[in-house]
């Protein structure tokens, strides 16, 4: 079985190097960006199996909603998670209607992320089978 | 004999119009000058009747002179009529000038020959030959009526709107009955026509229909109740009173007209009640329903909590139930000398009206000296008001005057009769109940958030407290592994990981802790005694504590500060929250902006004055808000995103501080800076400045 592509775009860098490195020890490839554009080239690039998007990109030019959109007009079946603050009712009523598989609030934990990552790996190993 | 009947009836008409007019508006000078009028108009005619009835000479010589005089004072009544109506009162002394010709009127008619020389007995009646002064009668008659109409004529020209429609009636009920009477009572007898005498009075008959029409349409007397009431009671008892009496004369025979007549009185109370029920049910049938749904509104009023909720419902209310033009409701400011402008239905109306009336507009102080409905034309002297306009209400409570509703003319343009008044009174005093009582849940919510609020921040700074061992910790442990324990090692790239994630570890943890110490800083208990300040540090305090904020509603935050450090006396907390409040209201008119930039400048202007100008590029102030924004209350927000105290409690900080605060703006639309200057203090004992933190001065 091959290995997942992860990615993680966020504009706390922090979070990007974390991500990354735990994935990067654990076997993953992994990939991210900083801010919504940028994340949309990588994405064309890289085409990982799962995206972790942080909603609230305040100096991004465009902000998680609108790079889950992009990502889902470029590839509709994009795995795509949303991480989000807590009491956001309204941005995660609109990741689910643009097609968002889950969310995760922060701060969240590795194993949050991993059990999102499972469900992706099972996925595809239905679509492979 | 007819004719003499029909001339009584007239008269009988013309009394009870006068009575009614006089009873109902005795302190309104033309009501009670029209009033007068109807007097006149009735002795004349009951004059020339009697003059037309009467065998004796002598007595229909007096008769003659009655109604010479009377019929001579209705013109210097009818000009004292038309002043007052068109708003142009006489002084006492013009009354006085006015009345003179009743003297020369009354000598004329005393002294024989001068105005009646004797009467005749034709075989058509009786006539009067007229003395030599009687052309000169005419002409005072006809200039002072002439110079009447010409003002109503004029004044008509000017107005608009409901009074129009009333001097349209008033001049055409007195002109033609002048003109009918002053035809066969005046010019045919100068001509020597004396026979047709009779034919004027009947002119009162034209003046009373024209008038009791414009009464009933647009109430012009607003008796529209006792009128339609006083038309049924002549109705019914001209028949109780004539059914006998024509009996009588056909029959001779007193016995049936009097059994008749004792039957018929006994039916009359009966019959008016009943007829008087019905006309009313008819007349009324409209206005029943909608004074039923306002007393529906009333009683539902109580149970509003909300000040919006309860004016949107009112004024929906009243329009769609009385089917009027438009609602709007004026509520006082507390604190503030002005009414200010809080509910409007239907919306497009709004820009009808002022946003604010202050308090000392004559029309607040009619209002507040009559404390009942007032009908726009009742204020329509005093003040530009709007034609559309047709009743204001005032509302009182315990504490005075609390506001008012100014309702729009009926859609149909009918007007508002007494019976409305009388009900949109009672729902005067039920909104100002409800007023009170929304006031009242709303200070109750106030305390409870109040007490949450303090709840929270008691619990935000031992919250800050926590966090503040477990980041000193990460901070000092991920410090501690990175100088310690990296070296071991061996692979390159795993120690660079390694140690950028050390890196990253403290840079988060120290972000924390510097947020930590800013809470602490702006939860200091607050002394009250200024004290000296490092500005840039407050400052400093003010961006660690608020950037998440500015973060979160993507605000970009920019400082400019020079590098001397300014110090300035003041209490840390006080001056940081000033600059809180600037910021909250900076994100708040950036809502909408494309571009959100919310800039910190901080310059000399002199030796001893600093200024601290906080810049949005935000909706801005109004040209006619920058000072009234600091007034406590004043708010551009909903009621739930602000309470309206915020730069009114910063203005008060800064005053506190001997500073100054304004605000300026080029406009809506282009952003707004709000300005802080504040004395600086050239030399401090660098001990001062730095506070122990042990030394009791947090809250928790």
């Amino acid at each position: 079985m091959r290995q997942l592509k992860i990615m993680i775009i966020d504009d706390e860098e922090g979070i990007v190097f974390l991500i990354q490195k735990t994935y990067q020890k654990k076997g993953f490839v992994t990939c991210g960006a900083n801010d919504g554009l940028t994340a949309i080239e990588v994405f064309k690039k890289e085409r990982p199996d799962i995206i972790f998007i942080d909603i609230h990109m305040p100096f991004s030019a465009i902000d998680g909603i609108e790079t889950l959109k992009r990502i889902k007009e470029i590839d509709k079946d994009a795995n795509c998670v949303m991480l989000t603050r807590i009491y956001d009712d309204n941005s995660i009523m609109q990741t689910k209607a643009l097609g968002a598989m889950h969310y995760i609030t922060k701060p969240f934990e590795i194993e949050d992320l991993d059990k999102c990552i499972s469900e992706v790996q099972d996925k595809l190993k239905l679509q492979e089978g | 004999m007819f004719i003499n009947f029909v001339l009584f009836l007239g008269t009988i008409a013309d009394f009870i119009l006068g009575t009614f007019v006089f009873l109902k508006r005795n302190k309104d000078e033309s009501a009670f000058t029209f009033s007068l009028i109807c007097l006149w108009v009735g002795l004349w005619a009951i004059g020339i009747a009697i003059f037309r009835i009467v065998s004796d000479i002598r007595a229909a010589y007096f008769w003659n002179q009655e109604f010479i005089f009377t019929a001579g004072l209705i013109p210097m009544t009818f000009v004292q009529f038309v002043h007052a109506f068109i708003n142009k009162p006489f002084s006492k002394q013009q009354k006085f000038v006015l009345y003179i010709p009743s003297v020369i009127i009354l000598i004329g008619v005393i002294v024989p020959g001068v105005m009646i020389r004797e009467i005749v007995i034709r075989e058509w009646g009786k006539e009067s030959l007229l003395g030599y002064a009687y052309p000169y009668y005419g002409l005072y008659f006809t200039t002072f009526m002439s110079y009447g109409f010409w003002r109503l004529i004029r004044t008509f020209i000017n107005s608009e709107g409901l009074y129009r429609l009333r001097i349209k009636y008033i001049f055409l009920g007195t002109f033609i009955s002048s003109i009918v009477g002053a035809y066969f009572n005046l010019y045919l007898i100068l001509l020597g026509q004396y026979k047709y005498i009779w034919v004027g009075p009947f002119c009162s008959f034209i003046l009373v229909t024209i008038i009791a029409y414009a009464i009933l349409r647009y109430r012009l007397m607003d008796i529209t109740l006792a009128f339609s009431r006083a038309g049924v009671f002549l109705i019914v008892y001209t028949l109780v009173l004539g059914i006998p009496f024509i009996v009588l004369r056909r029959t001779g025979s007193g016995m049936i007209a009097t059994s008749l007549a004792v039957i018929l009185a006994t039916l009359g109370p009966l019959t008016y009640n009943y007829l008087r029920n019905r006309t009313e049910k008819v007349i009324f049938k409209e206005r029943r329903r909608y004074q039923e749904i306002l007393i529906n509104l009333s009683k539902s009023m109580v149970d509003i909590r909300d000040i919006e909720e309860l004016f949107k419902t009112i004024n929906s209310a009243v329009v769609d139930a009385v089917k009027i033009k438009f609602a709007v409701i004026y509520l006082k400011e507390e604190g503030y000398k002005s009414f200010q402008l809080k509910s409007c239905y239907p919306q497009e109306a709004k820009s009808r009206f002022p946003e604010l009336i202050t308090i000392d507009d004559p029309l607040i102080g009619i209002l507040n000296q009559r404390k009942k409905p007032l009908l726009s034309e009742e204020i329509v002297s005093q003040n530009k008001v709007d034609p559309n306009l047709g009743l204001i209400i005032p509302c009182f409570g315990k504490d005075g005057f609390l506001g008012f509703i100014a309702l729009g003319a009926k859609q149909n343009n009918h007007m508002y009769t007494n019976d409305d008044i009388l009900s949109f009174e009672n729902l005067s005093y039920a909104t100002s109940l409800a007023v009170e009582n929304c006031t009242y849940w709303k200070e109750i919510e106030d305390r409870q958030r109040k007490a949450r609020l303090q709840e929270m921040d008691t619990f935000s700074y031992s919250l800050a407290h926590e966090i503040d061992n477990p980041m000193t910790i990460v901070y000092n442990l991920a410090r501690f592994q990175k100088e310690h324990f990296l070296k071991y090692i061996t692979d390159p790239q795993e120690r660079k990981d390694a140690e950028e994630a050390c890196d990253i570890m403290m840079e988060g943890s120290g972000r924390v802790m510097s947020m930590v110490k800013a809470i602490r800083q702006f939860g200091q208990k607050v002394s009250g005694e200024l004290e000296p300040l490092h500005l840039q540090e407050i400052i400093e305090g003010f961006s660690r504590l608020y950037s998440p904020e500015l973060k979160a509603n993507c605000v970009q935050f920019l400082k400019e500060m020079p590098e001397e450090p300014i110090y300035v006396k003041g209490v840390a907390a006080e001056l940081q929250q000033v600059l809180m409040i600037f910021a909250k209201n900076a994100i708040h008119a950036m809502k909408i902006s494309q571009e959100k930039k919310l800039t910190l400048k901080v310059t000399r202007v002199n030796h001893a004055t600093v200024r601290i100008a906080l810049s949005d590029t935000g909706y801005g102030v109004k040209k006619g808000n920058l000072e009234t924004i600091f007034a406590p209350f004043f708010t551009s927000k909903a009621s739930t995103e602000g309470t309206g105290m915020g730069l009114h409690n910063a203005k008060g900080f800064i005053l506190r501080h001997n500073g100054r605060i304004w605000a300026e703006s080029d406009g809506e639309g282009k952003g707004s800076t709000f300005i802080v200057e504040l004395p600086v203090i050239e030399s401090i004992k660098p001990e001062s400045t730095k506070k122990e933190e042990g030394k009791t001065k947090w809250v928790f």
